[in-house]
């Protein structure tokens, strides 16, 4: 299941796209740095997903995945996190509930191209011996474009610049 | 000029965090770097630094076995279109460059599944699951799976759009049946087939009778002789795929009683036993895992297999210490860490039927290092429960991740302290080719996995430490890490396009610290890819995923035989996105690890 960022409300950006595909092949770079002097990662776009974000459907207890998300951001401090949502809704992540939220890891994020960045969580994740017999879990990338609060030794979901945490896998145990 | 302000996004306690509402410019550049415009956008095939200017890298070496990992750019799936133009994800275990160091990559046509799931009467069966899964020629990679559930109407048909692999007859896909639905999957044990896939294909999918089939039945009992509902039952085989289940009765009627049809011919090893697990579902009474060994039961017998809960103390809260002697000495609680504990019980009831028990309960210790757990004290009158513990310290804590045993008491309240011991440090300076320091290279230690037979579903809810841990080379290129014992590799990756990735693999850390010295990563080489879809047009923004085999052949320190570490996994060795002409460069090492300069010295 995917879902935007955010919405693209404006209707000046609906005027101005037809405008930029019209032109042949190019648009014309906007320099970001003069976008966004003060610090850098307040753009931030999910570009894909390993697995692609859905539903997985685990074939036995023990199954593991593993996970990693593509992003766009004009942020070098880009930085994810990987909570699991044990109680059957998506995405309200509380970390201080164990048995609703448990953060599971914190990603390695490497530098794909220019402005695109691998969000690799390289801990294989076991959804379904966290959860009960023929729960539904929820696996949420938390993606903060300027890092996280709390640091990277840190727990929770709370980062700077833009914050993505409304893409994610499910998987159905048996 | 447009200002965006860094925004502190809030805590998730008490709802979603607020999202900064980017104005209009902010969306518009967000759209340019996306790059999903086709046209102009020729950053992917620009030259690497490292290559850059009058630096000319040589092809990649034609000794090293490289594979290649090819993913789509999701954002231009076009469901509408042909699906045999459709891009799928597609792998190369064999991977080759053309003297110039060339790479030649194309998505092959996916081939479309359709067939019909049916019962042994030919019966269509709706809402079945079929998962088509396809193991990875890379090693150590996951595998790829599609899935999909049968449809209303017509009613049983599927239809799958999977990759072709690079060598069909060697790869097989194992098409598996199955149902969510607990109790439909009690009556209609999974099935699942090998089928070779080169081209579209049609593949009925029809279940067994009950003729050809055997039945293992039985109750759940409380301590009091009651049914107990709300359980889920499993049997497995020795690698731990689910061979049948099905859901314990609820209804007043026959509360805790079970039967699960069960395939003789789907175990992998029909000599071992299978696994019955009754695992609690969000209603079950009790929190406890039930697990019994039986032997494989023959076509057409009904086997009786009976649990019962043990009678236990009420659940009560305790608090458990993790403190340790953090490296200045002094006493420090050890923060976010994972703490399971889990404990067998058992009483006259478990002993007669012969099954374990286990109770496992989880927390994170706060920043007091304490963890809050709910566990089963132990009875009134009789011994102390002895728990099992494992304390997983978080990757950047000093303190190391262990296993204990832990005396519960009849009384809830403060436990005894555990207190882990230091991780060992493991440190180096890296070096590029021409021996000058890398600075802001991530280092990353991966846990080489122990190999061995799968641990049980029961035995696995408490978690081995493999948990990865990073760091970053400072000006100098010097690194640190504190480490668990165990074997690992380590794998350099430094800034993109500066130098190639590189990994010094097979260390074995015990609980002494390592320096490993200088270690100096490969020359970089060039690597040049073409990239098409299946009718010959370049694939865009497709990501591109450069690994190099492992080596594991038998060489002295470094095989996979004995006790050594050995690591099998492909390790990754450069990734980007194509460029809107299908085209993208990549630096590659010249040779398979890093050298070390000076030996390993132990302190």
């Amino acid at each position: 299941m995917l879902h935007r960022v955010t919405a693209l409300p404006s209707l000046l950006l609906v005027l101005l796209l037809p405008l930029l595909f019209t032109l042949h092949g190019c648009l014309i770079p906007i320099a970001l740095e003069q976008q966004n002097p003060s610090d850098g990662g307040e753009l931030l776009l999910v570009k894909g997903a390993m697995p692609a974000f859905g539903t997985q459907r685990a074939m036995t207890i023990t199954d593991a995945f593993q996970y990693r998300v593509d992003v766009a951001t004009d942020s070098a401090n880009v930085a994810g996190r990987l909570y699991i949502q044990l109680n059957g809704t998506c995405c309200d992540l509380n970390p201080e509930m164990a048995g609703a939220t448990r953060f599971l890891q914190q990603a390695l994020v490497q530098a794909a191209s220019e402005n695109r960045y691998t969000v690799e969580f390289r801990q294989v994740v076991q959804p379904c011996l966290q959860g009960f017999a023929g729960s539904t879990v929820y696996i949420v990338p938390v993606i903060a474009s300027g890092g996280f609060i709390d640091g990277p030794t840190g727990t929770k979901p709370a980062g700077f610049g833009e914050v993505d945490q409304s893409h994610y896998w499910t998987v159905t145990c048996p | 000029m447009l200002t965006l302000q860094k925004n502190l996004a809030s805590s998730a306690i008490g709802g979603a965090p607020k999202r900064p509402r980017l104005p209009v410019a902010g969306w518009l550049a967000l759209l340019l770097l996306s790059g999903t415009s086709a046209g102009c956008s020729d950053d992917a095939y620009s030259t690497p630094i490292a290559c850059a200017g009058n630096v000319v890298c040589p092809p990649p070496s034609p000794s090293i076995s490289w594979a290649v990992q090819l993913w789509p750019d999701a954002s231009n799936r076009d469901i509408s279109a042909d699906p045999h133009r459709q891009l799928t994800p597609q792998e190369s275990a064999q991977l080759a460059f053309d003297p110039a160091g060339t790479a030649q990559l194309f998505f092959r046509a996916p081939a479309v599944i359709t067939g019909t799931v049916s019962d042994s009467d030919g019966q269509p069966l709706t809402r079945a699951r079929v998962v088509a899964r396809l193991q990875s020629a890379i090693t150590g990679q996951s595998p790829y799976s599609f899935d999909t559930l049968t449809a209303d109407r017509p009613s049983g048909m599927f239809s799958l759009r999977v990759p072709v692999p690079q060598q069909p007859s060697e790869q097989p896909y194992r098409f598996w049946v199955g149902f969510d639905d607990a109790p439909q999957a009690g009556i209609y044990p999974p099935r699942w087939q090998e089928r070779v896939v080169n081209a579209d294909s049609d593949i009925p999918l029809r279940l067994r009778p009950a003729t050809e089939l055997a039945t293992i039945y039985g109750h759940i009992f409380s301590p009091l002789g009651e049914g107990v509902g709300g359980m889920t039952v499993q049997v497995l085989d020795a690698d731990n795929q689910i061979v049948s289940s099905t859901s314990v009765s609820a209804s007043d009627k026959d509360q805790g009683s079970y039967r699960v049809l069960v395939d003789p011919t789907l175990p992998a090893d029909p000599r071992a036993n299978l696994k019955i697990v009754v695992r609690p579902g969000p209603q079950a009474i009790t929190q406890l895992t039930l697990e019994a060994t039986l032997p494989l039961p023959r076509v057409g017998t009904e086997t009786k297999a009976d649990f019962a809960v043990p009678s236990q103390r009420k659940t009560a809260l305790f608090q458990l210490p993790i403190r340790g002697a953090g490296p200045s000495g002094a006493n420090m609680p050890v923060v976010g860490a994972r703490v399971q504990a889990q404990v067998a019980l058992e009483d006259a009831a478990t002993i007669k039927l012969g099954h374990r028990a286990i109770y496992t309960a989880t927390a994170d210790t706060d920043s007091q290092g304490m963890a809050k757990l709910t566990l089963v004290p132990a009875p009134t009158l009789g011994s102390n429960l002895t728990y099992k513990v494992t304390v997983q310290s978080p990757a950047r804590s000093p303190f190391a991740s262990l296993q204990s045993e832990l005396q519960v008491g009849p009384s809830d309240g403060l436990l005894s302290t555990i207190a882990p011991p230091l991780r060992a440090q493991v440190s180096g300076r890296l070096l590029n080719a021409n021996g000058e320091a890398v600075a802001n290279a991530q280092v990353i230690a991966q846990p080489i996995p122990s190999s061995g037979p799968p641990r049980s579903p029961v035995d696995a809810m408490v978690a081995d430490s493999n948990t990865p841990t990073q760091t970053t080379t400072d000006a100098e290129g010097r690194f640190a890490l504190r480490l668990d014992g165990g074997d690992y590799d380590l794998d350099f990756v430094p800034i993109s396009g500066t130098a190639p990735r590189a990994s010094l693999d097979n260390r074995r850390v015990s609980t002494t610290n390592q320096d490993l010295g200088d270690l100096k990563l490969p020359r970089p080489t060039l690597g040049k890819f073409m990239v098409n879809g299946p009718t010959g047009s370049p694939a865009a923004q497709a990501k591109v995923r450069i690994f190099q085999q492992p080596d594991t052949s038998p060489r002295f320190g470094f095989a996979c035989v004995q006790n050594l570490p050995c690591s099998r996994a492909a390790k990754l060795r450069a990734e980007g996105f194509t460029d809107s002409k299908g085209r993208m460069q990549l630096l590659l090492p010249e040779s398979d690890a890093v050298q070390v300069m000076q030996p390993s010295q132990l302190h």
